[in-house]
Order: C-alpha cells, then structure tokens, then sequence
C-alpha cells in the first residue's frame, strides 16, 4: 500500500512578533517548522505503515528550495521517500491553485492514501486537504483525530471530530484524510534516523513534470480566484483602561462592555 | 574555510533544541533542587540516540562525528548542564575507550549496548587523593588466574549512581607509575562494586556523582582494555576527547544564560523603561555574546580537528579553557542583569551560575588546561 | 447574472447553530448594500418546520433539502445538494459558518464549482465602486489581517468565523418564501459510511491551548472563593488556571500554573483574579489577547498589562458576572449595558465618564440608533452637563451594537409632522448639535457602522471623527423628498467642499469608509476591533499635551470656520496672546528649554 502524506512548511507561529516601532512582522530568525498538524499526519501514517505488509510512506511538500529541510525532516522521521513540488509558475497559487497542482503531483506518484493536515499554522484555511480529494475525485474525511485500518484492509475505520461529537466513520480506499495533531507525547528524532534521511535523495517535480496534467489556467497567480488585496497587522496594544471605585454591577457591565467588544463568547 | 553548517547538522541541532526545550526545561529546576536526575528523561535521551552520537553503526552508534556531538552537547547544556554532562562523560569517557581501545569482543559485548541507548557508562579515574596528578592512583589491580581483583575506591564519579557499565583505572605495577595503570571494563553489580550516594555539590547538581568503593572485585581478564599498564595512555586520550564536550558543554551554559537575560530585560521594566533600553544592559550582553561565539568556534575547531584526525588535544585544551572561563563570566554577568531575580530561584541563571563553576575543573582543572597548553608550545 | 447572498444554514440534530443565524444578520447587511437578497439554505431531516424562523432573522428565502440522508453531516451528500443549488441559482456570494462542518463542506464545493473560498473570515463588506466582496481574515496565528478578493468567479465564497457577526433582532413581521428542492442522492455509494455517533466528552485539557482562561492568584484568599473562578471558566467555556502563589495553596493543578516556571499561555481572553502581576506570572500570559485583571490593589501591576483592569473583589464581582454571562448566552444577543442612576437614568443614550473622558452613546441598536426627540433631548441633557464640567477633557460620540453609529434620523416618527413639528425638530437638531460643536472639551466621533442623515450631521458636529472600515456614510434624505436639516447642507460643505456636497446631497448614496476618508469626510479608518482603542488612544494623546492651549485652538479654528481669513487671523491672534496669560504655556516652553517632559495637566 502507498501513503502519500502532504505536508508543508511553515514558520513558527509561535514565535512570530510585532516589531513595536513600525507593527510589521518580523519575519527574521522565525524558525521554520514541519505544520504542526502535517506532522500528525506523518506520525499516523508511519504507524499504520508499521502494521501493514508492503506498506511505504511518501511525503509531499510543494514549497521553495529552502522547503528541502522539512522533507529531510520527514525523511529522518522515517518516510521512505520525499519529493518537493517546486516551481516559478507555481508561485501565487492559492488554496484552490496549490490542491490542483498538488492533485497532480499525487496522481503522477500514485497512491491509495492520502493524508494532508488539517491546516496550516501560517494560512489557517484548512482548505486544500479536501480540495485535493475533490479533484482527485476520491472521498475525504476531515478533522481526523486516530485511524485505523479495517479488517480486510479495504479501508479505514476513522474518528471524525466536531465541536460536540464524534463520528466513528468507515472509509474506504482511495480516500483522503486531514489529520489534526493530537495531545499525545511529541515524537522525536533519533540522531541516527537524521543520518539515515541525509543519504536518501529528495525528488523533485517541476512545472514540466506535471504538465501534461495541468491546465495552465489553474495554477499559480493566474489561476487563483482569490487575490489578497492588501494586508495590515493588528492594532498594537495600548494602555488600558482602569476602573476604580466602581459598584459590583458596574464592573459587571464594564467587563460585559469589553467582552462584547472584542466579540468574545 | 566555512563556518556554516550543513542542512543535516542544522537539523540535528533543531531537533536538539527542541528536544532540550520541550523534555528537560520543564524539569531542569525541579531535578537541581531534589539533587536527583530523572530517569525517564534519561530514558527518552537514549532514545533519540542523544548516548551514541560519534560512534558506528557497526556498532549501533548514529554514524556521526565530533561536531554532530558538540552540537548536541551545546543545546542540552543550554537548558541543563547536568543533562549535558551525563551525555558527555557516557560518550566520550566511557564509549571513547572502549570504541578506540577495545577488542571486537569488548565493543560488541560493551560498547554496543551503551552506543544503542539501552546502557549507561562511567568513568572512575579520580581517587581521593589522586585529582589533577591522575599518575597517583592507589586502587589495585591483582591477576588471580583468570580474573584481576580490583581494590581501592573512587570519587567524583558521574554517572555512576545509574550506570550499567564503568571504565576503571587501577594499577597493576605499582613500580611503574604511571605506566603501570590498566584499564579495566566492570559491569555495575559485579560483587564487591558499590556505589555510595550522591555527592552533595555546588552545581549540576542532578548529575549523578557519586563515591565508588571497590572492594575484592573479581573482573575477567579479557575485560582488560588493551595491555597492562596501558591505562594511562586511555584515560589521557580518553579526556582529550572529554574536554571538546566540555567546552561545549560551557558555551552551552553561556549561550542558554544569555538567552534568559535577553528575554528578561526585554520584559523588566525599571525607571519607567525597559532596561534592555539602557546602555549598559545593552554593552554588556554585547560583549557577553560576543566571548560566547568566540569560545564557540574555538570548540568547532577542536571538534573538526579530532574528526579530521588531526593533532587536537592544544586546541581541545585552548577550547576548554576559554570557554568555560567565559562560562563563568557569562552566567555571573547574566545574574547581575537580573538584578534579585537573577539571585532568586525563579529563575534559571543562578542555577546556570553555580553549574558554570564546574567547567573550570572537571576533566582537567583550568590549571592543567595551561600546563597541556604550554607543553605544546615546547615551554 | 449572478444575484443573491446565500448562507448554507448549519443543523446538527435538527437545531439551527448560532453562527448560522449570525450569517443572516451579516448577509441581510451585505444584500443592502447590493440591492439583492438573502437566501438560507437548509440542509437536514424533517427540518422543513425550522425554515420560518431562519426568515424572521433576515432571510428572504429559504431553500430546504429534506431528506434522510442529511440527518448526521456527510461531506458527499452535503457537497452534491448544495452544488446543486449553486448551480441552479447562481448565487453571488455563499457564506458558511467556519465550523468543523463548514470548514470541510467549503473547499469540497469550491474546488466541485471552481471558485475562490476565503477561510475564517472576520468580516467582510462590499467595495461600493466594484460591488465585490472584501473578506478580511487572520493569518499568521492571528498576527497579520489579510483583505481578500475573488473578482472574476461566482459565487464569492466565504467561511465566517461563528461570534463575530451581528444576529439580527428576531422581527416576527418578516415575510418571505420556502421552498423546497429535492436531490437525487441514488448514487452516492457506500464508500464511506457513518458507523457511530460518539457525543465528545471534554478531554483533559492543556492550558497552553485554551481559548479562554480564567486564572487567580494569592489575592483570590481561599479555596472556597477559588471555586468562583472554576465556576466562570465553565460558565465561558473556558480552562482554569493560576500562578504560583494558587498553585503553593493546593487551589488549582501544578499543571496549570501560569508563568516562568509554569506554562506560557496566549488564550484570546486572559481574566486574571487576585493575581497581582509579578513578572514571573506576566511572563506566562502578556501575549494573550484580551486581559481582563480583577484586583483589590489598584497600584498591582497586572494592571500595566491589563486593557481592562477593575479595582475591586473578586468575591463580589464573579457571581453577577456570572450571571451576567448566563444571561446573554441564553438570550443569545448582543450584552446592552443596562442604564444605571450613575448614567443620569436616560433611555437612548448611555452615557458615563472614565479617566476625564465622556463617553456619548447612543443606545438604540434595535433601531440602529435612530434619532428621534427623546434621544436630542437626552443628548442636549447631556451637552448641557458637558458644558459645565471641567473634568472631562474629551468627549467621544459612539453608537450601540455593532451596525450602525446613527442611521438617520427617526422617519417613523416624522411621516405624521405638520410644518411647525418639522421646523421644531430641525431647530432641535441644529441647536444641540451646535452646542455639541461648541462644547469647550474636545468631541470625536467615533463612527463604527451607518451615519446617514442626522448621524452623518452628528458626526460632522463632532470635532474629530474616526470610522471603522464598516462604516458608511450618506446623506439620502432627497430619496425621501426631504433635505438635510440637521445642519447636512452646511457643514458638509464646509467639510468636504461644495462640489462634493452637491453630489453626496444630489445622489443620496452611501460612500463607504474608505471614500469617506478620501474625500476628508473622516481623518482615519481602522478595523472595526480596533475602533474603540484608536479612539481612546488619541483622546490620551490630545491629554497628554497643554488642555488650555487645545480648546484655545478649538475655539480659534471653529470661530474661524464662518468669517474671512483676515478676521480669523485677528481671532487666533487674539488667542495666541491669550495663552500668555496661563502657566501652561511658561511650562511647556520651559520644559522645551530645559530638555524635559512638560507637566501640564492635574491629572
């Protein structure tokens, strides 16, 4: 069986800053990391991997050159190979640009599952998981928190998540999976695996190695419906407010007033 | 000549980060105060291969070199320097000799275990009254048929209150001096072989130290390293090697009490400003940084050096000594930007001071570092 | 040609979830401002019954799919009914709550129909020149707001996420269509299949990843009133946590302890309770998004990082707190602070004065905040008080609610006015308004929804006025076959030029904030979220300099605005001189001589 896990690149959020004079990000010294919820993905897919004869997993990242150091990442967490999907034409893509063109790759590799994250800590749009399932035209399950094969290995048995519930789901294969990353003990490295992913090669397809499954007019800015416009960073913070003296019910409304404000609740 | 590093070791030195940040900054406090160091982290540290950095695959070892070590050791050291010196004294005291002196038997049967994580080696060389002169060691060893019989006792023996396998000097001639020390492979349990209680310290405190007393134990004679009176020879090779992990160890130090005091006085606010904005602060974590990367490629070069097999041991003596004075200067001046938080134990750099301390006399005192120093200078 | 707002109407076991019904509010806006309307569309089994309620909250139409099969959320059938109705319809803009089913539901059909899809947004308008879809979203963990269009396909869609768009008050009075369209579900196979339904039971939580915390520390004083605070968690959904000093007395888990030696948090709402803000605990908590501190100390210095801070006791605020929190959930709208005797007992208008600055509200969001006489009468109640206090420095006229600052004036009202009611009125409004123009304190308005008509003439009689992006401004009273008479044709040609007046007076078009600000009808415009604090900040900014000196100028530049240049410039000589007199300005010019910060106000 083939796994073909998708998977991206992305800045640390946590660790991204307001720059106080001038309220721009600041981009600089941010470490990048393997998207936290991509990595639950990988983790899963290895330990299926693990239970199933003839079973090898693959990683998926379409990125910049620089994106090498996730798949070399991924690779020491064991994935048996790793191809990054890289290209000029490809820059500007959106959601629905970045699954066609990612839709392409997998086609090309080949595959009987497909596991993505279920968002990136970067673009938060949780978007292209589901996009890729559709134009691959295979079913997909989002927000899966564990899975497991079935019996006759024909599908998967899946916990789905919701607000408020759970739907325990058989899907059968090929399908696609967004993985959430879970609470569980983060899985580590070992030194050796970081050796072992330095000796495999990272593949790399290109606008040419896909095109003849690609329609020009849907990839890259081009083929993005959306366009940002333009972007700002959030009001920096200022001084607050203090009340003092104030009756019980005063500072109720008062709280109540900033709640409301702030849409929280 | 290029001072960056390549893709693989800058991933390992991520993953090393993150590790030390996620598993030991958690419990770097807790395990100082209770003098006790957690042993499911020890496991976990096994685990990702942190016990067998530098060392074959042949032989269960990660296929990596000097500087995939230091890095290790610098990062860990950054959020505990006991954690860095458990690593360090299993690697490059205890599996050094053992990988560079011992018979395949010895490394399958030993060095395996102990480079595959699922053993924990240590070293006792010093002896009460043998410290810095290494040549005085009064611990016997006697052949009695096939087994030498091993009498003496030990101090200042880290790891040895978990350790599944100890490296053991002791002299077989004593007419020889010096050249009559062997060395000797003990597995802990063996009878007569008792490991006191920790040594209460001033720092790396979660370390394990302890006494080591040695009373008739029969040790076979093919866990001999190499010949009689050879010993003398490991244990000198065997530090070499120790004090390139130490410098690193002491940036480390350095560099994580600085990544504290950066943090803190970006925060602290005093005067109605933050004092990061007052100049001092500011020159003085200036120059403070400025020692930390100097001490820092001093220990690459020490590291690239040994991997290179070139002659390493001056400039693993130059490294040590200047990065672990910097190390004490560094954590001293990082305490004194926090003003009474940096002396109170809220904080980690007063933990990170008195752990400094010890980079200036383990595996060879400040003291010996200037006498290897200048011997290499023919002076 | 495309046409329509349709909102996919979120059920799970047959009850309409809220965000769904914040869609229509938020849809009913943006159908306004294109002359079209709004559609709900209702997926779900035996469900058609729910379809009336979803119009009395600002559908026009609602399209319902009854069948088995919708009962639990399964991408597939949702995705081919809803595709369907796309397809059918041509909807110009689709909205989906950015829930976990609207965030799978959205990019299947995006992908299924080609078009855009802009995820989590948190609000959204519609650009007046191109009539497109401006959908601002968070990225970057909420660090960077990106605006985003999809220009050339249909339908513009969007996931919205659920509490930040307004519910509209139910209107029972609504009138529109149901109508019920079946799908062909006979080929969706068994490749996927529901085999359980599990209800979640809350797992464990980690601290690290609560979206709201409520935290307390020493000054919490026992275990007994700590037990408040776990009490409000539950009540917001939230995690509970503590320092050092609540962890040492056993009142809360190690695990939740907030701090250098605890855990880092940045949840979106931090209530700290007794906690007195040592930097260790400050550490762990600065970056969180709104910090609420409750504190006996007035001097702790939580307080510096707090934007709310209460002086007062924990034990006696969170039970009505509490209640407070209960009550709006269960009425599920949005909180309007009660009027209590400190704000003069007044019915339309709140009002209350914090840090010697006058806050104005007008408190009739039902209504949008329509001017009718009691509420000129309340605002003239207030001016006069105003005029008077020397205690406050700066005043800030707002409006209610989330919609509108005024939307005009009250037309109900006026349809059965004879002349003389009408001239009365008109004087009304033009006195007070006045009044309010020549108040001695500074006036901003600050403009977070519609101002047309007498809101825009409010507005224009406040000294300074700052819009969020969502506000419009307009003034259409010729629609009416009325003009302006709230002093519209005079001082917006004193504003923004005759021509220009001509043309907003001529046409009655709304402008949007944007051109509001070109056209230099307002001075800035920011994120709605940010209004408020934008407002405050420049308020403290006016305060921190000579107050004589500020209202000199105010008094210069108004008296200016009505007589030649010469004659003006005799006014602001006569001011200058006069600032002579006052030890303000021995200050300021000493302070700039000897190189310090000026100490000009008491306060």
């Amino acid at each position: 069986m083939k796994i073909l896990v998708c998977m991206k690149q992305v800045p640390d959020t946590s660790e991204v800053t307001l720059d106080p004079v001038t309220n721009t990000l600041i981009r600089k010294g941010i470490r990048s990391i393997i998207n936290p919820d991509d990595k639950a993905g990988i983790e899963a897919a290895l330990a299926l991997r693990d239970k199933i004869e003839d079973c090898t997993v693959t990683v998926v990242s379409m990125g910049p050159q620089q994106a090498e150091m996730a798949i070399k990442e991924a690779l020491a967490m064991g994935c048996d190979e790793g191809y990054l999907v890289s290209d000029r034409k490809f820059g500007g893509s959106d959601t629905l640009a970045t699954s066609t063109i990612l839709a392409a790759a997998l086609k090309k590799i080949g595959y009987d599952l497909i596991i993505t994250g279920r968002q990136a800590i970067d673009g938060d749009t949780a978007q292209v998981g589901p996009q890729i399932a559709e134009h691959l035209g295979i079913p997909h399950v989002s927000y899966v928190e564990e899975f497991d094969v079935d019996d006759e290995e024909d599908a998967l048995i899946v916990l789905r998540q919701f607000e408020d519930r759970y739907h325990k789901m058989r899907i059968k294969f090929p399908c696609l999976l967004t993985a959430i990353s879970g609470y569980g003990e983060p899985k580590y490295l070992t030194v050796a695996g970081v050796y072992e992913a330095d000796k495999k090669e990272v593949k790399h397809f290109n606008y040419e190695d896909l095109k003849d499954l690609l329609d020009d007019g849907c990839i890259g800015l081009k083929g993005s419906p959306t366009k940002v416009v333009k972007s700002y960073t959030k009001e920096q913070k200022t001084q607050g407010t203090l009340l003092k003296g104030l009756t019980s019910n005063e500072a109720v409304e008062a709280i109540m007033a900033r709640l409301n404000e702030g849409h929280i609740l | 000549m290029d001072f960056n590093l390549s893709n693989t070791q800058k991933l390992l030195q991520d993953f090393y980060r993150r590790f030390a940040e996620t598993e030991i900054k958690p419990l770097a406090r807790k395990m100082d105060e209770e003098e006790k160091f957690d042993l499911e982290l020890l496991g976990k540290m096994q685990k990702c291969g942190f016990f067998g950095i530098p060392y074959s695959k042949e032989y269960g070892g990660a296929d990596g070199d000097t500087l995939a070590y230091v890095l290790c050791m610098e990062e860990i050291s950054k959020i505990d320097a006991s954690s860095g010196i458990t690593i360090s004294v299993h690697t490059s005291l205890c599996c050094s000799s053992i990988n560079d002196f011992g018979t395949e038997e010895q490394k399958q049967k030993f060095l395996r275990p102990l480079i595959d994580g699922r053993k924990i080696g240590c070293f006792s060389l010093t002896e009460p009254n043998a410290g810095s002169d290494a040549g005085g060691q009064q611990t016997s060893a006697v052949l009695d048929e096939d087994y030498y019989v091993l009498n003496g006792s030990k101090v200042f023996t880290t790891n040895s209150g978990f350790a599944d396998i100890f490296v053991i000097f002791a002299v077989t001639d004593k007419a020889s001096g010096t050249d009559g020390i062997s060395a000797f492979i003990v597995e802990a349990g063996t009878p007569g072989l008792s490991v006191g209680s920790n040594m209460p310290r001033m720092g790396i405190r979660s370390a394990s130290n302890c006494e080591v007393a040695i009373d008739n134990v029969r040790v076979p004679k093919e866990n001999m390293l190499r010949k009689e009176g050879e010993g003398f020879e490991i244990a000198l090779k065997a530090l070499d090697g120790g004090r390139i992990g130490i410098g690193a160890q002491s940036v480390g130090i350095a560099q994580g009490a600085l990544n504290e005091a950066i943090q803190y006085v970006k925060e602290r606010k005093q005067f109605g400003r933050p004092i990061s904005a007052f100049q001092n602060t500011k020159f003085k974590i200036a120059e403070m940084q400025t020692k930390i990367d100097a001490a820092r490629l001093m220990v690459w070069r020490a590291a690239l050096a040994k991997d290179e097999k070139k002659e390493y041991n001056a400039l693993a003596a130059m490294c040590k000594l200047f990065a672990s004075e910097v190390a004490n200067d560094v954590t001293r001046g990082c305490v004194q930007l926090f003003g009474g938080y940096g002396y109170s134990r809220e904080y980690p750099v007063e933990r990170m001071m008195r752990d400094a301390k010890i980079t200036e006399i383990y595996e060879g005192t400040s003291e010996v570092m200037k006498m290897i120093i200048a011997g290499s200078l023919k002076i | 040609m495309s046409k329509d707002i349709y909102v996919f109407i979120e059920q799970r076991d047959g009850n309409i979830q809220n965000v769904s019904y914040e869609l229509l509010g938020e849809a009913r806006s943006l159908a306004e401002d294109l002359g079209q309307r709004v559609v709900g569309v209702l997926l779900g089994s035996d469900i058609v019954e729910k379809a009336n309620k979803l119009i009395k909250y600002g559908a026009d139409e609602v399209i319902v799919v009854d069948d088995a099969i919708l009962k639990e959320y399964m991408t597939e059938p949702y995705t081919k009914a809803l595709t369907k109705i796309i397809k059918e319809n041509d909807p110009e803009i689709l909205l989906i709550g950015a829930t976990s089913i609207g965030r799978d539901l959205g990019p299947r059909i995006s992908a299924r129909i080609r078009t855009g899809l802009t995820a989590d947004c948190t609000s959204l308008y519609i650009d007046p020149e191109t009539k497109g879809l401006h959908m601002t979203r968070p990225a970057f963990g909420g660090n960077l707001m990106a605006v985003i269009q999809c220009k050339n396909h249909r339908p513009q869609m969007a996931t919205i996420r659920p509490g930040v768009m307004q519910t509209l008050e139910k209107d029972e009075s609504r009138k529109g269509i149901v109508r019920k369209v079946v799908v062909d579900f006979s080929d969706i196979g068994n490749n996927v299949e529901i085999l359980e339904v599990i209800k979640k039971e809350k797992k464990n939580s980690d601290i690290t990843k609560s979206k709201y915390i409520v935290s307390g520390g020493r000054g919490v004083g026992n275990a007994e009133n700590f037990k408040l605070l776990g009490d409000l968690a539950s009540t917001i959904g939230g995690d509970l946590a503590g320092s050092r000093a609540a962890v040492d007395s056993g009142w809360v888990d190690a695990d939740k302890q907030v701090g250098q030696t605890g855990k880092t948090v940045k949840p979106e709402l931090y209530i700290a309770c007794g906690i007195s803000g040592a930097i260790q605990h400050v550490a762990g908590m600065e970056n969180s998004g709104l910090i609420i501190a409750i504190n006996k100390n007035d001097t702790a210095p939580i307080f510096d990082v707090a934007d709310l801070g209460i002086v007062g006791d924990v034990k006696s605020i969170l039970p009505p707190l509490i209640a407070a929190i209960n009550k709006a959930k269960s009425e599920g709208m949005d909180y309007v602070a009660p009027s209590s005797d400190k704000y003069l007992g007044m019915e339309n208008i709140l009002f209350n004065i914090k840090n010697r600055i006058a806050y104005l509200t007008i408190n009739r969001p039902r209504f949008l905040n329509a001017l009718n006489r009691k509420t000129l009468l309340e605002i003239e109640a207030v001016v006069e008080k105003l005029e008077k206090d020397e205690s406050v420095q700066v005043v800030i006229v707002r409006g209610a609610g989330g919609r509108a600052f005024v939307a005009g004036a009250d037309i109900s009202k006026m349809i059965d006015m004879n002349e003389e009611e009408g001239e009365e009125i008109s004087s009304l409004a033009q006195s007070v308004f006045s009044r309010l123009k020549n108040l001695p304190q500074v006036v901003i308005g600050a403009i977070n929804g519609y101002a047309l008509g007498g809101g825009n003439e409010l507005a224009m009689a406040c000294d300074i006025r700052i819009a969020s992006s969502r506000a419009k401004f307009g003034q259409p009273e010729v629609k009416l076959g009325l003009i302006p008479g709230f002093g519209g044709t005079q001082r917006l040609q004193r504003i923004v030029g005759q021509g220009l007046s001509k043309e907003l007076i001529f046409t009655g078009e709304m402008i949007s904030a944007e051109e509001a600000f070109r056209i230099g009808l307002v001075s800035r415009v920011v994120a709605p979220e940010a209004l408020n604090r934008v407002v405050n900040d420049l308020a403290m900014k006016i305060m921190s300099n000579g107050m004589k000196a500020v209202k000199l100028a105010k008094k210069s530049i108004n008296e200016g605005g009505s007589i030649d240049l010469d004659n003006g410039l005799a006014v602001e000589n006569r001011d200058w001189t006069s600032c002579f007199t006052n030890e303000e300005s021995k200050e300021g010019m000493s302070a700039f001589v000897e190189k310090r910060k000026p100490k000009f106000n008491d306060f």
